[in-house]
């Protein structure tokens, strides 16, 4: 993260977040062009849950393929003329970090309990606020259409509660309590044959086609006028939510 | 849900090999509903549907994985469970290329321990090729002298060595009993990884194989650990036992039930077009 802060330092700058619970350092980039302007905000996280790889692989690819093309790309050059874009690419780095060393299939933190005979939080269903269904359709919709012209992948759009599971307390929640209008969470590939352990000639085709996606949402924001904030989504991967 | 060792199902077994009667259920008629096709209900029972094909015909070369969900209606039976009718389009399991479609019903009862599913579908994939891939596979393993074996497949990066796909493959058609009689209308599963296989040298025709596999829970998210023995050979019922770590007892499946496998669970190969 500090090597993609120093060679975009025009674009990008670092942030702390906090401290986990194994005293690791969380950070999250800043993408913004500076100008006068009072901008819209986009915010995304990946790797909430360790095991979901694909997850931060996205957050990384996502950030490679707007600093490569920024200056050349139209559309990308227009939307950061009104967002910041704010990443943060593994949520739960000490969690991330044991399924690399330790145990491929884990999910939650490495916060202990019960006098260390138990460890872990779920982070995503660990946020304030109720469940909620509320979901910006149209530009889901689009967003599924576009990702399938890439690579022919199909995604169901839907409130997650009928799409996948009910749950409380999920970062999409919390967004929607504080506000936010538009919140979404990509479930990224595979649907099961694989899981979390996708095969790893998946990895670009699902980079490129969550890319595809998520440029879709931002140029749908982009576009409508001043509807609020901005919007937040959270990656998965794999029913993993 | 009480885990019991494997009921026999002689009658039931039966039931199921009759042609699907698509529309037709218990009279008097009960109350129906349309489901959306993105509803995780829906999905969920053409899952189940999957885990019983997969294991009854037993082919590590001919697994399917759920496509889309083209149809789906539930009726409620009063006292008596959830019946969902679907229609899905299934992947092969490795490549995801489309492999044709089933029609399905998938009975969840109060008093019985496993869905009851009713499975027919149209297969576009070389039966030919199948058998020939299958028969390799087997032949390979009756020719080990010193026992395959195996840990962490996939790997921790995705990897599968090509020499220990079909073992894994095989996992996959005998977790897939295991998936069977485990599911229940929302609790949902799919095989994570095989940490360990071992095979066993036999002195008849089958081949014999050890797993540890571990199991993905949904909506739970628990992985679950399980062993599995399997005994195949190839064209015959797939023997499969096995012990998951929360319980503490083995099942079995049906042994020699004196089915055969393939054309009569009403396999076609047929084109798409028919559907």
């Amino acid at each position: 993260m500090y090597q993609i802060k120093e060679s975009n330092s025009e674009l990008v700058t670092q942030h702390y977040l906090g401290m986990t619970y194994e005293n690791r350092p969380v950070y999250y980039l800043k993408i913004s062009q500076p100008s006068d302007k009072v901008k819209k905000i986009i915010w995304m996280d990946c790797g909430i849950h360790a095991r979901e790889w694909i997850s931060p692989a996205f957050c990384q690819w996502f950030v490679k393929e707007i600093l490569q093309n920024y200056k050349t790309d139209p559309k990308i050059k227009s939307f950061l003329q009104n967002l910041d874009i704010y990443i943060l690419p593994v949520l739960n780095i000490d969690g991330y970090i044991y399924s690399w060393t330790t145990e491929r299939l884990w999910r939650k933190s490495r916060s202990p309990h019960v006098n260390g005979t138990c460890f872990g939080t779920d982070l995503n269903r660990n946020f304030n606020g109720s469940w909620c269904s509320k979901f910006q359709v149209e530009a889901a919709e689009k967003a599924a259409v576009a990702l399938k012209g890439k690579h022919g992948t199909n995604f169901t759009v839907g409130p997650s509660s009928l799409v996948l599971y009910k749950t409380s307390g999920s970062s999409r929640d919390w967004a929607h309590m504080i506000g936010i209008p538009f919140s979404y969470t990509f479930e990224l590939r595979d649907k099961g044959a694989y899981g979390f352990i996708l095969p790893p000639d998946q990895i670009l085709p699902t980079c490129e086609e969550t890319t595809t996606a998520v440029m879709t949402i931002i140029e749908y924001v982009n576009q409508k006028d001043a509807v609020g904030a901005g919007e937040t989504w959270s990656c998965h991967s794999f029913s993993g939510m | 849900m009480q885990r019991q060792s494997a009921a026999r199902l002689g009658p039931l077994l039966l039931l199921l090999l009759l042609p699907l009667a698509w529309g037709k259920g218990p009279s008097p008629p009960r109350a129906a509903e349309e489901l959306q096709v993105s509803n995780r209900l829906a999905g969920q029972a053409a899952r189940v549907a999957l885990h019983y094909l997969n294991y009854r015909l037993g082919s590590p070369s001919a697994l399917r994985a759920l496509g889309q969900v083209r149809k789906a209606t539930l009726k409620t039976i009063p006292g008596i469970g959830h019946k969902y009718y679907l229609q899905f389009t299934t992947e092969d399991y490795k490549s995801s290329l489309n492999v044709g479609t089933c029609l399905a019903t998938v009975f969840y009862l109060k008093r019985k321990p496993r869905p009851a599913v009713n499975i027919n579908c149209t297969y576009t994939k070389d039966q030919k090729q199948i058998r020939e891939d299958d028969y390799s596979f087997y032949k390979k393993m009756r020719q080990q002298t010193k026992p395959i074996i195996g840990n962490d497949i996939p790997d921790s990066y995705g990897n599968i060595e090509p020499a220990l796909e079909p073992a894994w493959a095989l996992a996959v058609a005998g977790s897939s009993y295991l998936m069977w009689e485990k599911s229940t209308e929302n609790l949902g599963y799919f095989m994570a990884q095989v940490k360990n296989v071992k095979q066993w040298i036999t002195k008849d025709d089958s081949i014999d194989f050890d797993y540890s596999v571990v199991l993905h829970e949904i909506p739970t998210q628990e992985m679950i650990s399980c062993h599995l023995r399997v005994i195949w050979t190839p064209g015959h019922p797939l023997k499969v036992k096995y012990f998951c770590l929360s319980e503490n007892q083995w099942s079995e499946s049906e042994e020699g039930s004196g089915t055969e496998s393939g054309s009569t669970n009403g396999i076609f190969n047929e084109k798409e077009a028919h559907f």
